[in-house]
C-alpha cells in the first residue's frame, strides 16, 4: 500500500533514471517493457523469453526479470532452472547486488535472467523498490524485459512500476480480450503506454469463423498493434524442452516473434494480416467510415 | 442526523451513516500512512461495513491516480465496498478521480444540488444505486423521495415536453474499458465505446457515440421511461429502471465490427426492446 504514493516522490529517480540511462547504442530509446495481460495462460513468459532470445541474438544486452514471484516459470521455459542461487527477492531485499542474481544464459551470452523467488510471496517485494532496481539495470542493459504476473494486484503494480511501455499479450478469446482490455484502461490510468501482441491466432479458425480475427481485437482494444503470433505446436515442444522458439527457424511462432523484436528495435517490418479476405473486409470499414 | 464533520483527531475517520459509510481524510501528513491506518481500521471492523456504498472526504489534499487505485484496492477488492463518491476540493485530484471512473462532486456539470442541500433528516451519504447492490434495486424503489428529491419519479412518470427533469450530463470523452465504471445520478454521455466488462449505472438516460459492449442500467432510481441510445447495442444485459434484459447467449459470434447503425433501447411493457434509432423518440 505505502509504496503506491511513492509516487510523489519519484521526482529525482526519474531524473537519474532518464537523464543518464540511455545507452550509448540506443540514445533515449525505450528500455524497460513490461509484459502484461491480465488474464493467465496466454503467452506472456513464452513472449518474454522468445523476445528477449531474439533481440539477444541481435546483439543485445538484455535481462528478462521474472516479476511472478511465488510462481516462477520463466526460468522453465528459458532451460535456466537448475542454475538459481540468488533471486529478485534476494536482490530487493539487498542481500546481494542484482548482478549477482543474474543468470546468463548460455545459447546467447548477452542475455540475463533474473529469476523469481518460488518460496516469497508479491508483497516481498513493492513498486517503489522495483522503480529504484529498474533504474540502476537501465544503466547496464539495452533492454529489461519484465514478466508480469497474472492478475492486477500488488504483483501487476510491482511490474509496472519501472516500465517505459508496456506489451499487452492477448489471444483471440472473448475473455482474455476483457481482461486485456482492464489492464490496458490500468496502464492508461498510470499514464503506461502500451502496445498489443495477438497470441496464438489460427488463421484456419478465422477464416471459418471460428475465431475472432486480428481486426475484431482490435476494433475492441483499440492500441496500436506490435505484432501477430501464430498458433504453433513447436511453442509447445519449444516450451517443454526450455529452447525459445525463436532458436528454431521452422517455428512460424519463432519468426513472428523475431519480427516483434525487430519492431521493438525501431524497424519498420509490416504486419502481415492472418485475416481472410483481407480486401473487401478493408473495403467494407473504409465504406463505413466514409 | 450526522452531517457535522467529525472531529479529526485521528487522521482517518470512518463514520457509519443509515445508507453506508464516510470515510475523511486528515489534510495533512503522508497519504501513505493515512492508507494504512484506514486497512487497520478496515480489518477490524471488515464485518460490520461489508458491501457498503462509501463516500470519500479527500478535502483540500492533492490525490493522484495512484492513490485513488490503491483507495479502491483497499475498499473495493479487498473489503468489498463500493465507492459511491469522492468529495474533494482541488482540482488534480477530482481529474484524478474522475479518471478512474469515480464520481466526483463538484465538478463541472456534476451534480451540485444534494451536495448542497442534504435532505433534512437524510443521510450525508447519497446512494447510487448500483454494483453489489443492483438485486435489491430491480424491484421500484419503495419509498422513492427518501433521497430529498420527491419530484423526481412523478415528473418521469410523464415525459411530457421532452425536456427531461434530470438536471445534469456526465460527459465521458474516452472508451470505457473492462472494469471501469460511471455513476452518475444524471444522463450520461459516452464519446468513445462501452466494452465488456464496463460499467455505466445513471439515474437518467445513457447515450453511447460508440459501441455499448458492457453493463448499462438507464433509470436507475426506478425511471422506466428512461432509454440507452447507442452506435451498436450488444451488450451481454440492459437494465432499464427496473427491468432486465439478457442479450445474446454467445457473445463470441457478436462481430466486433457489425455496422455502426444507432440503436434505441426502452421500456415496453415489461420487456426491453431494442430497435434501430430514427432520430425521433
Amino acid at each position: 500500500m505505502a509504496n503506491d504514493t511513492d509516487a510523489a516522490v519519484k521526482g529525482p529517480e526519474t531524473a537519474n533514471g532518464n537523464g543518464h540511462g540511455a545507452s550509448p547504442s540506443r540514445p533515449g530509446e525505450k528500455k524497460v517493457f513490461v509484459v502484461t495481460s491480465g488474464k493467465g495462460g496466454v503467452g506472456k513468459t513464452t513472449t518474454t523469453a522468445n523476445l528477449g532470445m531474439a533481440l539477444a541474438v541481435r546483439g543485445r544486452k538484455v535481462c528478462v526479470i521474472d516479476a511472478d514471484i511465488g510462481l516462477r516459470n520463466l526460468d522453465v521455459i528459458m532451460g535456466l532452472e537448475n542454475r538459481i542461487v540468488f533471486t529478485l527477492v534476494d536482490v530487493i531485499q539487498g542481500k546481494c547486488h542484482y548482478r549477482k542474481g543474474l543468470i546468463k544464459d548460455r545459447r546467447a551470452q548477452t542475455l540475463h535472467l533474473l529469476p523469481a523467488s518460488q518460496t516469497d510471496e508479491k508483497d516481498a517485494v513493492s513498486p517503489a523498490q522495483m522503480k529504484a532496481l529498474l533504474d540502476e539495470m537501465r544503466e547496464e542493459f539495452d533492454y529489461v524485459l519484465i514478466d508480469c504476473p497474472a492478475g492486477i494486484e500488488q504483483g501487476f503494480r510491482n511490474s509496472i512500476a519501472g516500465a517505459d511501455e508496456a506489451l499487452v499479450v492477448t489471444t483471440p478469446e472473448v475473455a482474455a480480450i476483457r481482461d486485456a482490455d482492464r489492464v490496458i484502461g490500468l496502464l492508461q490510468a498510470e499514464g503506461v503506454g502500451a502496445r498489443l501482441i495477438i497470441n496464438r491466432i489460427s488463421p484456419e479458425m478465422v477464416r471459418r469463423g471460428d475465431m475472432l480475427g486480428q481486426q475484431d481485437v482490435l476494433d475492441i482494444l483499440a492500441i496500436d498493434l506490435l505484432g501477430i503470433v501464430p498458433l504453433d505446436e513447436q511453442v509447445i515442444i519449444a516450451t517443454n524442452n526450455g529452447v525459445p522458439a525463436v532458436l528454431q527457424d521452422a517455428s512460424r511462432a519463432g519468426q513472428a516473434f523475431n519480427r516483434i523484436a525487430r519492431r521493438l528495435e525501431g524497424e519498420d517490418v509490416p504486419i502481415q494480416s492472418l485475416d481472410p479476405a483481407g480486401f473487401l473486409a478493408r473495403l467494407g470499414r473504409k465504406l463505413r467510415l466514409a | 442526523m450526522q452531517i457535522d464533520l467529525p472531529k479529526l483527531d485521528k487522521r482517518v475517520v470512518i463514520k457509519g451513516y443509515r445508507t453506508g459509510i464516510g470515510i475523511f481524510f486528515d489534510e495533512d501528513g503522508p497519504f501513505a500512512d493515512l492508507l494504512v491506518d484506514l486497512a487497520q481500521s478496515l480489518e477490524r471492523s471488515n464485518a460490520f461495513f461489508n458491501g457498503a456504498p462509501v463516500t470519500l472526504h479527500i478535502g483540500r489534499r492533492e490525490l493522484g491516480s495512484r492513490d485513488f487505485m490503491a483507495l479502491r484496492d483497499l475498499l473495493v477488492e479487498r473489503h468489498r465496498l463500493m465507492i459511491a463518491q469522492v468529495h474533494a476540493d482541488l482540482p488534480g485530484t477530482r481529474t484524478a478521480a474522475e479518471r478512474l471512473g469515480l464520481k466526483v462532486s463538484g465538478t463541472p456539470g456534476g451534480y451540485r444540488a444534494a451536495d448542497a442541500a442534504p435532505a433534512p433528516g437524510g443521510p450525508e451519504v447519497r446512494v447510487v444505486p448500483g454494483g453489489r447492490d443492483l438485486a435489491r434495486q430491480v424491484e421500484p424503489p419503495r419509498e422513492p423521495a427518501a433521497r430529498g428529491e420527491p419530484a423526481r419519479s412523478a415528473e418521469r412518470a410523464e415525459p411530457s415536453g421532452g425536456a427531461s427533469p434530470v438536471a445534469d450530463t456526465l460527459t465521458v470523452r474516452q472508451t470505457l474499458r473492462s472494469g471501469q465504471r460511471i455513476e452518475f445520478p444524471g444522463h450520461v454521455l459516452v464519446l468513445g465505446d462501452v466494452n465488456s466488462g464496463a460499467e455505466i449505472v445513471a439515474g437518467g438516460d445513457i447515450v453511447v457515440f460508440g459501441a455499448l459492449r458492457g453493463l448499462a442500467h438507464a433509470g436507475a432510481s426506478g425511471d422506466r421511461t428512461a432509454v440507452i441510445v447507442a452506435l451498436g447495442i450488444q451488450p451481454p444485459q440492459l437494465r432499464i429502471g427496473p427491468v432486465i434484459s439478457r442479450g445474446s447467449e454467445s457473445p463470441a459470434r457478436r462481430d466486433a465490427r457489425e455496422p455502426q447503425t444507432p440503436e434505441i433501447a426502452r421500456v415496453e411493457g415489461d420487456t426491453i426492446v431494442v430497435e434501430a434509432f430514427r432520430g425521433r423518440l
